[in-house]
C-alpha cells in the first residue's frame, strides 16, 4: 500500500449541458456530457503512468481532476502526500495516516499546500505562458505565491537554477525574454521548469509534446525522464500518440469515451493488445518501415467516436467494434485480468479469464 | 515595487504609441499646457472662490460689459482706466474763518473719441478731533471751455464720528451744473437725458441738432481739469493736521472708468473675464477628471466582477446597463438639477447641485465600460495561462490583478480619455440651458453671457466656448491616438 | 428571444417614468410647486374676501381662508405623502392618460392656452422638432453614408485625413455653442437669419394643413438650425461610419475582390456595406430616435418651439404631468426603435437566429 502514490476509485465527471428555458419548464431531465464515467487506477510511487486515447476520451479531464483544476462529480482519489508537507495537514483529513482524498472539498490553505506537491504541464506551450510576462516573471510567480525566497535575489537564484535544470542556459539570457521570443521547444522547457520549481512529487503531463515539432519531442521526453530520475517524481502522462507512450510509459491505461478499456505494462499493452480498441489504435500507428508501405493495413474499427453526451448503451465501443456480440449492446463488460497486471474490459475476454464472473 | 514598474511600463508604452502620431503629439502638448495652467491657477486661486466670483465686490470699479484692451485694433474706441491717487497730490490749502479748504487739481486727458463709462470719487480717511463738518465739491473744466460746477457737492456732518467714508459715483447735481454751463442750450436740454447719461454731458460736446430737435452729444477729446475742493469746518485744528490725516488716509481717489479692460474684457458685473477664464481651468479639469475617474473605476470593478464571477451579479449588472441605456440621460439630468435648484436652500447649494449632476452622470456612464471589461475578462479568464496560474496556486485576486487587469489598461485609458470632456460639456450645457448651479465654471460664464449680456459681446460669449472646446479637443485627439492602441486592427 | 427583449425594453420604459416621478417627489420639487400654487390661491381668496362689499369680520375672514386652504390641501393631496400623489400621475401617464397642463410657459411653447391637453401640446410640438432636428440628422446621415464609404476606400489619403481631423474638431465643440456662434454671426451681425424662431409655427401649421407655399416660410426659419446641425454632426457621423467600415475593408475577402478588379461601387455595396449594415442601421435608427428628446439645449439656444424647449419649460415651471408625459414619449420612441432593431437584426445578420 505504501508503494501506491495515487489510488483513484470510480472517478466520475459529468458536465451539465445548458438547457433552454422551454426544456426546464417541461421538466425534461438534464443532459450531461459524461467526460469521465467511473475510472479506477493506481499510480505507483516513482512510475510513469500513461493515459492513452483519442480526443474526447476523457484523459485530459482526468488529468485536470487530479491536478485539482476542476471538481469531480463523484469518486475519490487517495493521494500519498510527501513527507515535507504531511505534517501541515490536520490529522482528521488523512486516510490511513498518509493519504489525502484529492477530490474532497479541502480548505483553502490545504489546497494551496497541495500545489507544492502536485503540478501540471500543459499541452500548449504558447498558451500556458502569459505572453505579457517575461520568463523570469512567469517562473517567479509560483515562488511569490508560496512565499519561497524572501528577497528578490533569492528568488532570482531559484529561477536561474530552474532554467538550468531544463537546459535553458545561460539562464540570465532567458529571464528577460518574452514567450514569443523563444521557440516552441524552449517554451515547453519553461513550462516544465515552472512545474518543477515548487518541487512537486506528482506531475500531470497533459500531452506535453503533441504540439512540438517531431524532432524536438525526443529531447523534451528525455528531459522529463532525467528530471524524474533526479527528483524522484511520479508522472501521470497523457497522450494520444502510442509511439510516445511506447517510449516513455511504464504502465498504460487506454481510455475510450470516459472509461478505461485496457490497463497494463506498456510493452504488454502495445505489443499484445487485448481490447479491440487498443488493437485498432496500435495498428493505426504509422508504419516506419518503408517496405511495408504497399501493404494495405486494415484498421479494424469503423466510424467515428460518438459524442460523450450520448454514450452508447452496454459496451461503449459496440457500434464500431468488429467483434460486437449481443451482450455487448446491453451490458457493460466487467474489468478482467488477462495476465498479471494486465486488465481488459471486454466481453470477449471474460470467457477466457479464470476470474471471469 | 514590481507593481509600480509594471504600471510605469504600460504607461510608457502607451505614451510612446500616442506620441508616434500627429494627433497624439498635438494632444500631448495641449494636455501639458492645460495641466500647467491649471496647477498655476489652482495655486493662485483665492479662497472661497465661488463667493468671490459671485459677489464680485472686487470689480465694482471696473467698466461693465467692456471689451478687452486690445479691441482697439478691431476698431473699438478704448478708453483706459484712469486712477488718480489724490493723497499723493499737493493741494492748495486755504483757511478762511474756521474753514480749511484743500483744493486739488487733476488734469485728465481724454484721447479716444468715446465717453468713459463712469467716474467715482472715493474717500476713506480719519480726521483729527475738532473737525465738525466736511464738504466735498468737484468742478470740471472741459476742453471746450465750459465749466461744470459742483457736479459733486456733498456735505458730511462729523459730530459723532471721526472718519469719512464716502463713495460717490452718482452726480445728483449734474442737471443744474450742465444747465448753468450751457446757458444758451438751457431750453432744449433734456434733464432726463442728463441724469441718465451724465458721462455724455461731462465728457461730450453739446450741440443742438435742427433735424432731430434735440441736443446731441459727441465725444469731446481733450484736456479736462478736475478741481476737487475738500473743506472742513474746524475748531482748533491746524491745516497741517488736516493735510497729514489726508495723506495718511486709507483711500482718497478719483477713478475714471474706461471703456475697455484687461486681457479678455469684462462682463455685466464688471468682472474681469480673464480672471474668470483663468480660474476656470483647474475647475474644468477637476470636473472632467473626477467624473471620468469615478465612472471608470465603477465600470472596471463592475465589469471585472461580472465577467470573473458571473452568476446572479453578472445578470444583474448586464440587465441594469441594458435598461439604463434606454433611459434618456439629458431629460433626467435636467430634471434632477432643476428640482434641486428650486427646492434646496442652503449655503452649499452650488456644491450640492454639482454633486447631484455628477452623480447622475456617473450612474449613467459606467455601463459602457463595464460591458467591454466584462467581455475582456471573460475571454482572458478562459485562457490557458490563467489556468496554469491557478495550477501553481494563484488566488482569484492575483489572477485578476496580475493577469487580467494589465490587459485592460488600454481600455481604461480610452474610457478616461473619452469621459473627461463629457462631464465638462454636460455641465456647461446645463448652465447655458439655464440650470444654474452658481459654481464659477466656464459654463457659468457662458450662461451669464446668454442671460445677462447681449450676443454682440463677443469677448464674453466666444472665449469660454473656445476654452471648453480646447479642453474637449485635447481629449478627443488623445482618444484618436489611443485608438490605435486599443484597436490593433487599425494599425497599418 | 424577441419576447425577452420586449419585456426588458418595456421594463426600461417603466423605470424611466417611475424614476422621473421619484425625482419629482423625493426632491420635494413638486411639493414646492404645489405649495406655492396653494399659497397663491389662498392669498387671492383672502384678497377677494377683503375687497368684497360684504367683508366679513376678521375672525370670520380668517376662518373662511383657513377652510379654503384645507380644501385646497385636500384637493391637491398635500395631506398625504408625496408617493400618494405621484403614483396616480405615473400610472395615468403609463396608460397614456396624460392630462392637462397647468403651466402657461408650457402651453406657450406649443402656442396653446394653459389647461390644454398635454397630448395636444405634444402633437403640436412634435412636428417642429421633426422638421428641424430629425430632418437635419437625416440629412447628416445621408451625407455620412455617401462620404463614409468614399473615404474608407481611400484610407490614408489626404481627404481621409482631412475628414478625420474635421470630425475630431467637431467632436470637441458642443453643438449648442456653435449654435450660439451661428446666431451671433448670421442673425445678429449679418442679419441674414431671423433672431426669433417662434414664428416658424405659423408656417409649419400652414404647411401641415396642405399649403405648399408655406414651405418657403418654413425654410426661412429652419435653414440656420439645420445648417448648424449639419456642420457639427457630419464630422462625427462620417467618422463613425468610417470606423465601422474599416474593420471590414481590412478583411482578406475585400482585398480579393479588389484584386479581381471589381468596380468600386460593387465592392462597396456588396462586400463592405452589406456586412456593416447591422451596426450602421443600429446607429441610424437610434440616432433618429434620439432627436426627439436629445437636443434640448440646442433647441433652447434657438428658442425653437419643439419638444426640447417644451421639456425645459415643463421642468422650470414644475409641470409634473408634462414632465412625466414627455419622459414617457422620449423613452417610448427610443424603446420602439430598439425593438425594431431586434427584428431587423434577424434580417440583416444571417448569423443571428431567433
Amino acid at each position: 500500500m505504501s508503494e501506491v502514490k495515487l489510488k483513484v476509485n470510480d472517478l466520475k465527471k459529468y458536465f451539465p449541458i445548458k438547457r433552454g428555458l422551454l426544456e426546464v419548464l417541461t421538466g425534461k431531465p438534464p443532459k450531461y456530457v459524461r467526460a469521465v464515467d467511473g475510472i479506477s487506477f493506481d499510480v505507483i510511487d516513482g512510475e510513469i503512468f500513461c493515459l492513452v486515447g483519442e480526443s474526447g476520451c476523457g484523459k485530459t479531464t482526468t488529468g485536470r481532476l487530479i491536478a485539482r483544476l476542476i471538481e469531480a462529480t463523484s469518486g475519490n482519489a487517495l493521494y500519498k502526500i510527501s513527507r515535507n508537507i504531511k505534517d501541515l495537514v490536520p490529522e482528521g483529513l488523512l486516510v490511513n495516516g498518509e493519504y489525502l482524498n484529492l477530490l474532497s472539498k479541502l480548505p483553502g490553505n490545504i489546497d494551496k499546500l497541495l500545489r507544492l506537491d502536485i503540478q501540471i504541464i500543459f499541452q500548449d506551450p504558447y498558451g500556458s505562458l502569459n505572453p505579457r510576462m517575461t520568463i523570469g516573471n512567469i517562473l517567479e510567480e509560483p515562488l511569490i505565491i508560496h512565499s519561497i525566497g524572501t528577497t528578490k535575489e533569492e528568488r532570482q537564484e531559484i529561477v536561474y537554477r530552474a532554467l538550468s535544470e531544463v537546459k535553458l542556459n545561460p539562464p540570465e539570457e532567458f529571464v528577460d525574454r518574452y514567450p514569443h521570443m523563444i521557440s516552441g521547444g524552449q517554451r515547453q522547457r519553461v513550462a516544465i521548469a515552472r512545474a518543477m520549481i515548487l518541487n512537486p512529487s506528482l506531475v500531470v503531463a497533459d500531452e506535453p509534446v503533441s504540439m512540438l515539432d517531431v524532432s524536438i519531442r525526443a529531447e523534451i521526453l528525455q528531459l522529463m525522464l532525467d528530471l524524474k530520475k533526479l527528483r524522484n517524481l511520479s508522472y501521470i502522462f497523457i497522450t494520444h500518440d502510442l509511439a510516445v507512450a511506447n517510449y516513455i510509459c511504464g504502465r498504460i491505461a487506454v481510455m475510450y469515451l470516459g472509461k478505461i478499456v485496457e490497463l497494463g505494462p506498456s510493452d504488454k499493452v502495445i505489443n499484445n493488445p487485448k481490447h479491440p480498441y487498443t488493437i485498432a489504435l496500435v495498428s493505426a500507428v504509422p508504419e516506419p518501415d518503408p517496405s511495408n508501405r504497399l501493404k494495405i493495413r486494415e484498421v479494424p474499427i469503423k466510424g467515428e467516436i460518438p459524442s460523450a453526451a450520448a454514450v452508447p448503451s452496454g459496451c461503449r465501443l459496440h457500434p464500431r467494434c468488429p467483434y460486437a456480440m449481443d451482450i455487448c449492446k446491453t451490458k457493460e463488460p466487467p474489468t478482467v485480468e488477462v495476465e498479471p497486471g494486465h486488465q481488459v474490459a471486454c466481453w470477449l475476454h471474460t470467457k477466457e479469464s479464470p476470474t471471469a464472473t | 515595487m514590481s507593481v509600480l514598474s509594471k504600471v510605469y511600463d504600460s504607461w510608457s508604452w502607451i505614451r510612446k504609441e500616442i506620441l508616434s502620431q500627429v494627433s497624439g503629439k498635438v494632444a500631448f502638448t495641449l494636455l501639458i499646457f492645460l495641466i500647467a495652467i491649471s496647477l498655476y491657477a489652482a495655486f493662485l486661486m483665492p479662497p472661497d472662490y465661488t463667493k468671490y466670483w459671485e459677489v464680485g465686490s472686487k470689480w465694482v470699479d471696473n467698466p461693465k460689459n467692456a471689451p478687452p484692451e486690445w479691441a482697439s485694433y478691431l476698431g473699438y474706441t478704448c478708453i483706459p482706466q484712469t486712477y488718480y491717487d489724490i493723497r499723493a497730490l499737493k493741494p492748495t490749502v486755504s483757511e478762511v474763518s474756521g474753514r480749511i479748504t484743500l483744493t486739488y487739481n487733476i488734469t485728465y486727458n481724454l484721447e479716444a473719441k468715446d465717453f468713459p463709462q463712469g467716474m467715482r470719487l472715493k474717500v476713506y480717511t480719519a480726521v483729527p478731533q475738532g473737525v465738525r463738518n466736511a464738504k466735498i465739491r468737484v468742478d470740471v473744466i472741459k476742453p471746450d471751455g465750459a465749466r461744470l460746477q459742483a457736479i459733486i457737492d456733498s456735505s458730511i456732518e462729523l459730530a459723532n464720528t471721526s472718519t469719512i467714508s464716502l463713495t460717490i459715483d452718482k452726480f445728483e447735481n449734474i442737471v443744474s451744473a450742465v444747465m448753468s454751463a450751457y446757458k444758451d442750450l438751457m431750453r432744449v436740454l433734456s434733464p432726463e437725458d442728463i441724469s441718465i447719461f451724465p458721462m455724455k454731458y461731462i465728457f461730450g460736446n453739446l450741440s443742438y441738432s435742427e433735424t432731430l430737435k434735440r441736443v446731441e452729444t459727441t465725444p469731446l477729446p481733450g484736456k479736462y481739469v478736475f478741481l476737487i475742493d475738500v473743506s472742513f469746518r474746524v475748531f482748533d485744528v491746524q491745516p497741517q493736521d488736516i493735510s497729514r490725516s489726508i495723506e495718511k488716509s486709507k483711500e482718497f481717489s478719483l477713478l475714471i472708468t474706461g471703456t475697455c479692460y484687461g486681457l479678455m474684457g469684462t462682463d455685466y458685473k464688471g468682472r474681469d473675464l480673464a480672471e474668470g477664464l483663468f480660474y476656470g481651468f483647474p475647475i474644468a479639469l477637476t470636473i472632467g477628471l473626477l467624473v471620468a475617474l469615478a465612472s471608470t473605476v465603477i465600470g472596471v470593478v463592475a465589469g471585472l466582477f461580472s465577467g470573473y464571477y458571473g452568476g446572479f451579479i453578472d445578470e444583474l449588472i448586464q440587465r441594469s446597463v441594458d435598461v439604463m441605456g434606454s433611459i434618456p440621460l439629458l431629460p433626467i439630468l435636467i430634471l434632477v438639477a432643476q428640482s434641486i435648484a428650486k427646492t434646496y436652500v442652503g449655503e452649499d447649494k452650488p456644491i450640492i447641485m454639482l454633486t447631484a449632476i455628477f452623480t447622475v452622470l456617473i450612474v449613467f456612464s459606467w455601463g459602457g465600460l463595464a460591458i467591454i471589461i466584462r467581455s475582456m475578462t471573460l475571454s482572458i479568464k478562459s485562457e490557458l495561462y490563467v489556468e496554469a496560474a491557478k495550477a501553481v496556486g494563484a488566488s482569484n485576486l492575483r489572477i485578476i490583478s496580475k493577469h487580467i487587469l494589465p490587459q485592460l489598461v488600454p481600455y481604461i485609458a480610452a474610457s478616461l480619455v473619452y469621459s473627461t470632456p463629457n462631464a465638462i460639456l454636460t455641465e456647461a450645457g446645463l448652465s447655458v440651458l439655464g440650470v444654474r448651479h452658481g459654481f464659477p465654471t466656464w459654463g457659468n460664464i457662458l450662461a451669464d453671457a446668454r442671460l445677462n449680456g447681449t450676443i454682440s459681446q463677443w469677448w464674453w460669449v466666444l472665449p469660454p466656448g473656445f476654452l471648453i472646446a480646447l479642453v474637449s479637443l485635447t481629449f478627443v485627439l488623445l482618444g484618436l491616438a489611443l485608438e490605435k492602441v486599443v484597436e490593433p486592427r487599425l494599425r497599418r | 428571444m424577441l419576447a425577452r427583449r420586449a419585456v426588458f425594453l418595456a421594463l426600461a420604459l417603466l423605470i424611466a417614468v417611475f424614476l422621473t416621478g421619484l425625482i419629482l417627489g423625493a426632491t420635494g420639487y413638486i411639493d414646492t410647486i404645489i405649495s406655492s400654487i396653494i399659497d397663491e390661491e389662498v392669498r387671492a381668496y383672502r384678497q377677494a374676501l377683503s375687497s368684497s362689499p360684504q367683508k366679513p369680520p376678521p375672525d370670520e375672514l380668517n376662518r373662511l381662508v383657513e377652510q379654503r386652504k384645507q380644501e385646497l390641501i385636500a384637493y391637491w393631496g398635500m395631506d398625504k405623502p408625496w408617493q400618494a400623489r405621484i403614483i396616480p400621475m405615473i400610472l395615468n401617464t403609463l396608460i397614456l392618460n396624460l392630462g392637462k397642463t397647468p403651466s402657461p410657459e408650457v402651453a406657450n411653447v406649443a402656442g396653446l392656452m394653459p389647461n390644454s391637453l398635454i397630448s395636444d401640446i405634444i402633437a403640436a410640438c412634435l412636428p417642429r422638432t421633426i422638421f428641424m432636428i430629425t430632418l437635419a440628422e437625416a440629412i447628416v446621415i445621408l451625407i455620412a453614408l455617401v462620404v463614409g464609404p468614399f473615404v474608407v476606400y481611400r484610407i490614408g489619403s489626404l481627404i481621409d485625413r482631412f475628414i478625420v481631423a474635421y470630425a475630431a474638431i467637431m467632436n470637441a465643440f458642443p453643438i449648442w455653442w456653435i449654435a450660439l456662434v451661428m446666431l451671433l454671426v448670421f442673425s445678429y451681425s449679418f442679419g441674414v437669419a431671423p433672431r426669433q424662431f417662434r414664428p416658424v409655427v405659423t408656417h409649419i401649421n400652414a404647411l401641415l394643413s396642405g399649403d405648399i407655399t408655406a414651405f418657403a416660410g418654413v425654410l426661412n426659419y429652419v435653414w440656420l438650425p439645420i445648417i448648424t446641425i449639419i456642420i457639427v454632426l457630419s464630422g462625427p457621423w462620417i467618422y463613425s461610419i468610417r470606423a465601422m467600415l474599416i474593420r471590414i475593408v481590412k478583411e482578406d475577402f475585400v482585398t480579393a475582390a479588389m484584386a479581381r478588379g471589381l468596380p468600386e461601387k460593387q465592392i462597396l455595396r456588396r462586400y463592405i456595406i452589406r456586412p456593416a449594415a447591422s451596426p450602421i442601421v443600429t446607429n441610424v435608427l437610434l440616432g433618429l430616435a434620439g432627436t426627439i428628446g436629445g437636443y434640448i439645449i440646442t433647441e433652447s439656444v434657438f428658442d425653437w418651439p419643439g419638444m426640447g424647449t417644451l421639456y425645459y419649460a415643463a421642468v422650470t415651471s414644475g409641470d409634473a404631468q408634462t414632465i412625466l408625459a414627455l419622459t414617457y414619449v422620449f423613452t417610448l420612441v427610443y424603446v420602439i426603435a430598439r425593438f425594431i432593431l431586434e427584428v431587423l437584426y434577424v434580417v440583416l445578420d444571417p448569423r443571428v437566429r431567433l
